[in-house]
């Protein structure tokens, strides 16, 4: 019997979204800063 | 470690009063800067990043975050955890979207809250919309501050290990009795109004600075420490798979299409942050285009740490506490497990910051839709500065006591209100402050009709959903709205104030919230969050009205006033 393990669907969830968000608003607040755009 | 071990109590004790004392202080320092109505109500539009950014988040995530989110992860597992894309999507559009053109929008109007941003960028010449708007944001925000008072008794008296009854005093010759519970209510919400009252805009978004700042180091820290507790994520999957191999997926043991509904309404309470007035002020008050710049960041970073740190405590909780009756209070529960007693009163003290930190925002938020949007604006008596700043702190002050009266009365308000109040906000000015930021062809006609709509499908939703609970009664709801609809419009005839504009509005309102109703009773149609529908039928009513009913008026983010 194998170990239990967590869904591909629960990792996506738990984890892989929060990172994306993250990765997105740091890039974002990157590229504003160095174009020096008003928001 | 139990709660009811003096040693303990006076340890968690002697934490919670270090905690109010705190917010004390910091209401004296902003009570000492705070000098006239635009300080008063919005910091004088001169908040760093810091504080527009917590301030904005920790008003935003109630009690809800460490209890009710808590709770939902400890019932169902990592499929309970489809709350936090919901909220994120809603932060994203709220921060991108709505922040930077609503702070250059309310300064170009000079508008300091969001019924003076609506009213001023359609138009109102007889108060119709700034008097349905503040009715709106009243009855909503007294419904939310009672529950969240009621919260933060609970937690106090639970926690505290004092539900009993302690001690009774005589008042004007009747006897009343001080339990845990009203003692957590009159200790949390007395210092959080005071502060509300003397420190204004500036106090509650330097205390929801503290407070926020406190909530993401208990729910960043606390949960990894109770996972390698337990042993790691390995230890977590097998003690997860052992009470329900569903708790392992996305989805529940039930599957996609059982969980449709529920995942769609999860998502759906992202809808509702921009139409929250206690929120998007924030974004008002900051002092220039470089801190909404950084607050994005700050603001969006807090949210992750929180949502997933709260998600995470319920499955670890779920494991290592499977008996729980409540999970509710897993996060108080476990970390009295875990932690010494002093480090057990920060969490608490987290806890109740998610709750006070909501109640002073929206404390402020109704006190300004009173002493601002209605004795100043609707009743004309434009205020000197010393005056407004006097008339907001009497308000203040007023709606906090009234809101105590409510959490102290028989009926103690539960997150039931939270969710509709939640509801009722969002979609009556969720679509609205996005029409508002754009140039669209949108009259204050149609901003009328969305603002019924989103109130009245809220109510009408709730109540078809659960008609099996109150036949007798909730059967009456169409009927009701009818009844309503020709009242409003036959008082708008006699008062003057309801011509064809307005009339349309009413009638098309009072169609959708009966068409809504009968809607609700179709299949899986129920499951869903009231707020997904409301914030759709809304923005259709908003719509169709201005399409039929055009109005001229208002001002015109970056045009010059036209009214």
């Amino acid at each position: 019997m194998t170990d239990p393990h967590f869904t591909w669907g629960a990792i996506a969830l738990a984890t892989g979204f929060p990172v994306a968000v993250v990765v997105l608003a740091i890039l974002l607040h990157v590229r504003s800063g160095r174009r020096g755009d008003r928001p | 470690m139990s709660s009811h071990d003096p040693a303990v109590l006076g340890a968690i004790a002697a934490v919670m009063v270090a905690y109010l004392g705190v917010l004390v202080f910091i209401g004296w320092r902003a009570a000492r800067v705070t000098h006239g109505g635009e300080d008063f109500h919005l910091a004088g539009r001169t908040l760093g990043a810091w504080a527009a950014g917590i301030s904005s988040t920790a008003s935003s995530e109630s009690g809800w975050v460490t209890l009710g989110a808590v709770g939902m992860t400890y019932a169902h597992g990592v499929s309970g955890l489809w709350y936090a894309p919901g909220c994120l999507l809603g932060y994203l559009v709220n921060l991108y979207v709505v922040a930077p053109r609503i702070r250059r929008l309310s300064r170009d109007q000079g508008s300091l809250t969001l019924t003076d941003v609506l009213t001023r960028r359609w138009g109102d010449p007889r108060n119709v919309l700034r008097v349905v708007s503040v009715a709106i944001i009243l009855a909503s925000m007294m419904c939310y501050v009672a529950a969240q008072m009621t919260a933060a008794g609970k937690a106090f008296a639970s926690t505290l290990g004092i539900e009993g009854p302690l001690g009774a005093f005589e008042l004007l010759g009747r006897r009343i009795e001080i339990d845990g519970y009203t003692l957590g209510v009159l200790l949390g919400a007395l210092v959080i109004t005071i502060v509300t009252s003397i420190g204004g805009f500036r106090g509650v978004a330097w205390t929801d600075l503290f407070q926020g700042l406190l909530m993401a180091l208990a729910l960043a820290g606390f949960p990894l420490y109770a996972l390698a507790r337990l042993g790691g994520v390995d230890a977590l999957a097998q003690g997860l798979a052992a009470a329900d191999p569903g708790f392992l997926t996305a989805t529940g043991r039930a599957g996609v299409s059982a969980a449709f509904g529920f995942i769609v309404g999860e998502l759906g309470i992202g809808l509702g942050y921009p139409g929250m007035p206690h929120v998007v002020t924030r974004y008002m008050a900051a002092r220039d285009d470089e801190q909404i710049r950084r607050l994005r960041l700050i603001a969006i970073l807090w949210g992750v740490v929180v949502f997933y740190g709260a998600g995470l405590t319920g499955l670890v909780a779920r494991v290592m506490l499977p008996d729980l009756a409540d999970g509710e209070r897993a996060l108080m529960v476990l970390s009295l497990r875990l932690l010494p007693a002093a480090v057990a009163g920060l969490m608490l003290a987290a806890v109740i910051s998610a709750i006070l930190s909501t109640v002073s925002s929206q404390l402020l938020v109704a006190a300004s839709a009173v002493s601002y949007d209605v004795i100043e604006g609707v009743m004309g008596r434009r205020a000197d500065d010393r005056r407004s700043l006097r008339i907001g702190r009497i308000t203040v002050a007023a709606v906090g006591l009234l809101g105590i009266l409510f959490a102290l009365s028989g009926v103690r308000l539960v997150f039931w209100f939270v969710l509709a109040a939640w509801s009722a906000l969002g979609a009556s000015f969720g679509p609205l402050v996005l029409l508002a930021l754009g140039r669209s062809r949108v009259s204050r006609h149609g901003a009328l009709a969305g603002m019924l709509t989103g109130a009245g499908v809220t109510v009408a939703w709730k109540l078809g959903r659960d008609i099996q609970s109150n036949p007798e009664a909730f059967r009456l709801v169409p009927w009701v709205t009818l009844a309503a609809g020709a009242a409003l419009l036959a008082f708008g005839a006699w008062r003057r104030f309801a011509g064809r504009g307005e009339a349309v509005a009413i009638v098309a309102s009072t169609a959708i919230v009966v068409g809504a109703w009968g809607l609700v009773q179709w299949g899986w149609l129920g499951e869903l969050y009231e707020l997904v529908p409301a914030f759709f039928l809304a923005l259709a009513a908003t719509l169709a009205v201005s399409a039929v009913a055009p109005a001229p008026g208002g001002i015109v983010p970056g045009a010059e006033v036209t009214r």
